[in-house]
C-alpha cells in the first residue's frame, strides 16, 4: 500500500521534472523574435526601477523585439559577469561600474562606442567630460555614460550651531576642529562619523579623496605606484588622529558600507560623508531632515576633492544584439524621459548631460552639492587615468587594511605602509 | 544467507532485484557529470594563467608557488584551519547535547526541536546580515544588552579588532551549523534500540557508562560523517565571512573563498582565484580518506 | 534522582532556546519596526507598535511571492527525489555486493571538496550547453549534486548500524528486495530518512549562488536571491529583510512539526533513556 503510494508520487515527480525541463528547453528554441537582455544595476528608489522596466518594455513594442531585463544588485553583478563571460551567453546590454568597464576594456570584451556617443551627443546634447573621461581608454569611449555618484558632506546644523559653528568646514583642518567641538561621548554623539572596515567601500574612496586633497595618491601621472610621499603621510596622520583623538564613534573600525549612514541617522555621528543615498532615505525622517545641512567635501592643501562614482551601461563584444542594443541605449537617452528618471533618484544619482545639471531641481540644498562635485570627479587611478591595477588595490581594500591594521592593531604608520606597497606591488605584478 | 540477492549475473543485470545498484550507478555518473567534471575543469584551470575572458597558458604549479610567496594568502590559510576546526569542533560538542537533551521526553519537544532547528533554515544572507546587526553599535542589541547588565563599560567593537572578529565569525557559524549535528545525532540516537539500553539497566550501568558503552558507539559513525560534511563545508564557507567581515579588520578572516572570490571574480585573474579554492584540497583529502577509514571499519 | 536528572536536561535546553532563539526574535522584532525605529542608536526590545507595512513591501515592491512559490517548488521535489534516490543508492551500498562498494560512495563525497563559489562557473557552462539556464528545471538538475551525498551517506551510516537479522529472515521467507525495502526497512528507517529529508529541503531553500547565476527572470528566481536584491544601496531595510527572514522560516517550521512525529516513530518509541 504505502509503497505503492510513495513510488508513484516519486514517478509522478520525476515525470514532471522531465516535461518541466522539456517545456524549458523548448521555450528556449521556440523564440524567433529577437530576444534582448537588459542586465540593469537596481537603483536604491524604487521609483526608477519601475520606470527603466517601462521604458525598455515601451522599447520593445515599438521595435518588435522582446526583451528580458533583469535588475541586479551591485555585488550580485560579479558572479554572474563572470559566468556570463565565460561561456558567452552575455547580455545585449549591461550595467558597468567605470572600474569594470576598465577591467573587461583591458581584456578585450568590450565594444568601442565612441562614435555611437558621438552621434547620442550631437543629437541630445554634451555629456560631462568627467563621465567620459572614466570609461575613454586610449582616446576611445568603451561605454556609455549613464549617471554619476557624488559624495558630500552631511553636518547637523543644530550641533554645529550648539558648538558655535554657523558654517560648515570649509577645510579638513576646520572639520576637525569642528569635530573637535561637537564630540560629547557622554552622550553618544561623535563628530567625525567615519570608519573603516573591509565591507566599506566608501571609506576606500574617501580615504582618496583626502589624500588627494592633501597632495597625495596612490598613483602618479604615469600610472606607476608612488605611495609613500610626505603628502599621503601628511594626510594619514591627519585621518589617525581623528580617531586617536576619539572623534570618530567607538566602533567605527569594522563598518560596512550602512555604518556611516547608521550613524548619522540615529544621531551619533554629528558629521558624515555619503552618497545622495541618506538624503532619499530621510524622506521618512522630516525632523531629521530640517537639520541636516550639506556641503562639498573639505578642502585641503592641494585644493577640494572628489572621488567620484561613474555608472554606464556597455555593450560586449560578443553580445548578439549589439545594434539593438545601441539603439535602446539611444532610446534611454532620450532627454524628456531621461530627466524624469534621474530626478526621480535625486540626488543619489547624478545626470551625465551638462545643461539638466542647471535644472532647477539642482538648485535645492540638498541636492546642490553632489552636482557640484560633479565637475572635478577624481578616479580610482588618480593622478593618472583609471587602471585596473588601481582597482585591484581598491578591490582588496587595501587602504582600509592599513588604516584598519593602525588603528585597531597599533601596526607602525612605516610598517602599515611597507606592507600596503608589498601587497600593492604583489597585486600589480 | 539469499545468495541470489548478492550474485551478479550479467543477464539478470536489469531486474527488479537490481533496482537499488541501477539507480546507485545512475546516480555515480549523474554526480560525475555533474561534479566530477567541473571539479577536473577547475583543477585544470588552476595550472593555467587564465583571466576572466582572457586565453590562457599552462604554468603547472606556477600560481600555487606564487600564492605561497604570498602573506594574504598565508594568513588566509592559517585562518581557514582556525575557523573550521573551532566552528565544528564547537558545533560538535553543542551539538551533541543539543541532541541528547532533545532526546529526552520533555513536554513540547516537537515545538522545541522545531525552534532550535530554524537557524539552519533560515537563508543565511538574512541571519548573518541580522548578526552584523545585533553586533554593530547603532542599533546593536548585543552591546545594549551587556552595557544595561554592566558587563562592559563602553560598546565593543566585535567585528573592529581582529581578535574578536575572529570570534565573532566563529560564533555565528557556530550558531548557524549546530542545528545540523544535533538533529543529525538526534535521528542516529533514535535508532539505537532501546534493549540496549534495557540490558545496560539489567548490568546496573549508570547513565555515564550507558553513553560511553551504548550511546557512543552506536552512533558513531552518524558523528563521524556529520563532522566530516560540516568540515569539508566550513573550510569551503564563504557567506558567513563575507557578509560579517568581508576579511577585515587588517585582513584577519580573510579565508580561502574570500580570498579566491574577490581574486577571481572582482579581479578577474580566473586561475588563481580557483587555485586558492583548490588550496583545501589536501586537507579535504586526507580527512576524507581518514573519516572514511573509520566508517568502514564498522 | 530521576526529576533532578530532567531539570539539568530542562535548563540545558532552555540555554539552547535562548541562544538559538534570540537572534530570531530580534529579526521578528525588527520585522515589525519602521526604519525610524530599526535606526534608533538605542535599539527597543519590543517595537513601539506593531508594524505591517513591512511584510506587505514584501510582496509589492519586490515580488517575493513567485520567489517563495519558486523555492517551494524546487526544495520539495528536489528533497523528495532525493530521499528515494539515496535510499536505493544507500542500500546498495550497505547490502549488495559488487565491485566498488566502498569506492564509489567516496566519488559522491568528492562532489563536495570543491566550493560553489568556484563550481558555479563550469555549472554554467554545463547548463547553457543543455539549454537549461533561467528556468527552476535547471536548477532542480543541480542542486542533487548538493544533497544526494549528505543523504546517501547519512543513510548508509544509518544502515551500517542497524542489524540485518529483520530483513535476512523475511528473504528467506521469499520477499523480493522491493518489499524488503520498503516494507522492513522504510519504516524502520523513518526517522533517519525525515530528518534527512528536511535537511535535503533546507540545503535547497537556502542555496543562493547557483540561484543567483543561473536565474535571469525575476520571476524564476528563488527566496535567497529576492532577498539578496534588497541590498541595494548603503542603506538595509532593515524591517523587509527581517520580514522575509521570517516568512522564509515558517514553511520550515510548518514542515518540522508535521514530520516530528515521524521523527520520533523508530525503534526507540516511548522507551529511550539515558
Amino acid at each position: 500500500m504505502k509503497k505503492g503510494r510513495i513510488l508513484l508520487v516519486a514517478l509522478v515527480l520525476l515525470a514532471t521534472v522531465g516535461v518541466g525541463i522539456l517545456s524549458a528547453q523548448g521555450q528556449a528554441e521556440s523564440a524567433k523574435k529577437p530576444v534582448l537582455t537588459v542586465w540593469m544595476k537596481k537603483q536604491f528608489v524604487e521609483d526608477q526601477n519601475v520606470e527603466f522596466e517601462k521604458r525598455v518594455n515601451a522599447f520593445a513594442a515599438e521595435n518588435n523585439v522582446d526583451v528580458v531585463v533583469e535588475l541586479i544588485a551591485y555585488e550580485d553583478f560579479f558572479p554572474k559577469w563572470t559566468a556570463a563571460i565565460q561561456s558567452g551567453v552575455l547580455p545585449d546590454l549591461c550595467f558597468f561600474g567605470y572600474q569594470e568597464v576598465g577591467q573587461f576594456y583591458q581584456q578585450g570584451l568590450l565594444m568601442d562606442v565612441t562614435d555611437e556617443l558621438k552621434s547620442i551627443e550631437s543629437k541630445y546634447g554634451k555629456i560631462y567630460d568627467s563621465s567620459k573621461a572614466a570609461v575613454t581608454f586610449d582616446g576611445k569611449t568603451y561605454a556609455f555614460p549613464v549617471w554619476g555618484e557624488g559624495t558630500a558632506l552631511y553636518y547637523r546644523k543644530d550641533l554645529l550651531s550648539a558648538a558655535g559653528y554657523n558654517a560648515p568646514p570649509k577645510t579638513w583642518a576646520e572639520f576637525k576642529e569642528i569635530a573637535k567641538a561637537v564630540t560629547d561621548s557622554s552622550k553618544g554623539i561623535y563628530g567625525a562619523g567615519l570608519g573603516y572596515g573591509a565591507g566599506n567601500s566608501d571609506a576606500e574612496f574617501l580615504t582618496r579623496s583626502m589624500m588627494f586633497a592633501f597632495g597625495g595618491s596612490i598613483f602618479d601621472a604615469n600610472k606607476n605606484l608612488a605611495f609613500d610621499t610626505p603628502e599621503n603621510r601628511a594626510a594619514f596622520n591627519y585621518i589617525i588622529s581623528l580617531f586617536k583623538e576619539g572623534l570618530t564613534p567607538p566602533t567605527a573600525v569594522g563598518w560596512n558600507d550602512g555604518g556611516n549612514n547608521a550613524a548619522y541617522i540615529s544621531g551619533q555621528a554629528a558629521m558624515v560623508f555619503n552618497t545622495g543615498s541618506i538624503v532619499n532615505a530621510l524622506g521618512s525622517n522630516p525632523e531629521l531632515k530640517a537639520k541636516t545641512g550639506l556641503a562639498l567635501l573639505p578642502a585641503g592643501p592641494a585644493g577640494q576633492f572628489t572621488v567620484g562614482i561613474a555608472n554606464n551601461m556597455g555593450i560586449f563584444e560578443g553580445a548578439k544584439n549589439k545594434d539593438l542594443a545601441v539603439k535602446l541605449m539611444e532610446y534611454l537617452y532620450e532627454p524628456t524621459w531621461y530627466a524624469k528618471w534621474i530626478e526621480a533618484g535625486a540626488p543619489l544619482g547624478l545626470p551625465v548631460y551638462e545643461k539638466l545639471a542647471s535644472a532647477p531641481i539642482w538648485d535645492n540644498e540638498y541636492f546642490k552639492p553632489f552636482i557640484e562635485s560633479m565637475k572635478t570627479f577624481k578616479y580610482l587611478g588618480y593622478k593618472g587615468d583609471y587602471t585596473p591595477n588601481a582597482g585591484k588595490i581598491y578591490n582588496m581594500r587595501l587602504v582600509n587594511t592599513m588604516f584598519e591594521s593602525i588603528i585597531a592593531a597599533n601596526t607602525s604608520l612605516d610598517a602599515a605602509i611597507k606592507t600596503f606597497t608589498s601587497d600593492a606591488k604583489t597585486l600589480i605584478e | 544467507m539469499a545468495v541470489t540477492h548478492n550474485s551478479l549475473s550479467k543477464t539478470k543485470f536489469f531486474s527488479w532485484e537490481n533496482l537499488p545498484l541501477i539507480i546507485l550507478l545512475l546516480t555515480t555518473l549523474y554526480l560525475i557529470v555533474f561534479q566530477g567534471i567541473t571539479t577536473i575543469w577547475s583543477l585544470g584551470i588552476s595550472t593555467t594563467n587564465k583571466t576572466i575572458g582572457g586565453n590562457s597558458k599552462f604554468i603547472g604549479l606556477g600560481n600555487y608557488l606564487k600564492l605561497f610567496a604570498n602573506g594574504t594568502y598565508r594568513g588566509a590559510m592559517w585562518f581557514t584551519a582556525v575557523y573550521a576546526v573551532f566552528s565544528v569542533g564547537l558545533k560538535l560538542v553543542l551539538g551533541f547535547v543539543m541532541a541528547l537533551a532533545l532526546n529526552k521526553p520533555i513536554k513540547g519537544r516537537a515545538v522545541i526541536r522545531a525552534l532550535l532547528f530554524l537557524p539552519w533554515a533560515l537563508p543565511t544572507l538574512t541571519s548573518v546580515l541580522s548578526w552584523r546587526w545585533m553586533l554593530g553599535d547603532v542599533g546593536g542589541i548585543v552591546n545594549h544588552l551587556l552595557m544595561t547588565f554592566k558587563l562592559i563599560k563602553a560598546p565593543v567593537g566585535w567585528l573592529g579588532e581582529p581578535a574578536l572578529a575572529k570570534w565573532s565569525v566563529v560564533m555565528v557559524n557556530v550558531w548557524r551549523g549546530t542545528p545540523f549535528f544535533g538533529i543529525s545525532i538526534l535521528a542516529a540516537l533514535q535508532a539505537i534500540p532501546s534493549a540496549l539500553y534495557e540490558v545496560g539497566d539489567i548490568e546496573g550501568a549508570n547513565g555515564l557508562q550507558k553513553f560511553r558503552y551504548i550511546t557512543l558507539p552506536q552512533s558513531m559513525s552518524v558523528v563521524l560523517l556529520v563532522t566530516l560534511i560540516s568540515m569539508i563545508w566550513t573550510l569551503g564557507d564563504f557567506s558567513v565571512i563575507w557578509l560579517m567581515t568581508r576579511g577585515g579588520p587588517a585582513n584577519s578572516t580573510h579565508v580561502f573563498s574570500t580570498l579566491s572570490y574577490i581574486t577571481a571574480f572582482q579581479n578577474l585573474q580566473l586561475a588563481r582565484g580557483v587555485a586558492i579554492s583548490m588550496s583545501i584540497l589536501p586537507f579535504s583529502i586526507l580527512l576524507l580518506i581518514v573519516i572514511m577509514k573509520q566508517i568502514f571499519k564498522k | 534522582m530521576k526529576k533532578q536528572k530532567n531539570t539539568i536536561w530542562i535548563i540545558i535546553i532552555a540555554l539552547f532556546l535562548l541562544g538559538t532563539m534570540f537572534p530570531i526574535y530580534w529579526m521578528l522584532v525588527t520585522s515589525f519596526k519602521s526604519f525610524q525605529e530599526v535606526y534608533n542608536l538605542i535599539p527597543r526590545l519590543i517595537p513601539e507598535k506593531l508594524l505591517w507595512s513591512n511584510y506587505t513591501e514584501l510582496f509589492t515592491k519586490y515580488t517575493f511571492g513567485p520567489a517563495l512559490i519558486n523555492s517551494i517548488i524546487v526544495s520539495t521535489i528536489v528533497a523528495v527525489g532525493t530521499i528515494v534516490i539515496s535510499l536505493y543508492s544507500a542500500y546498495a551500498v550497505s547490502r549488495m555486493e559488487f565491485k566498488g562498494k566502498t569506492f564509489m560512495p567516496q566519488l559522491f563525497l568528492m562532489a563536495y571538496l570543491i566550493p560553489r563559489t568556484i563550481l558555479f562557473i563550469p555549472i554554467y557552462l554545463l547548463l547553457a550547453k543543455i539549454g537549461l539556464l533561467n528556468s527552476i528545471w535547471g536548477l532542480m538538475l543541480v542542486y542533487p549534486t548538493i544533497t544526494i551525498p549528505y543523504a546517501t551517506w547519512v543513510l548508509i551510516s544509518y544502515f551500517q548500524g542497524t542489524p540485518k537479522e529483520m530483513e535476512e529472515a523475511a528473504e528467506v521467507d521469499g520477499a523480493t528486495r522491493r518489499q524488503v525495502i520498503w516494507q522492513i526497512i522504510f519504516p524502520i528507517a523513518k526517522p533517519s530518512l525525515v530528518s534527512t529529508l528536511i535537511f535535503s529541503f533546507t540545503l535547497c531553500w537556502s542555496e543562493y549562488i547557483y540561484a543567483l547565476v543561473l536565474i535571469n527572470d525575476k520571476f524564476e528566481r528563488t527566496i535567497t536571491v529576492a532577498l539578496s536584491s534588497m541590498l541595494v544601496a548603503d542603506i538595509i531595510p532593515w524591517g523587509s529583510l527581517s520580514a522575509g527572514a521570517v516568512i522564509c522560516a515558517l514553511p520550515i517550521m510548518i514542515v518540522y512539526i508535521f514530520a516530528s512525529k515521524h521523527i520520533v516513530t523508530g525503534l526507540s518509541m516511548g522507551s529511550v533513556k539515558g
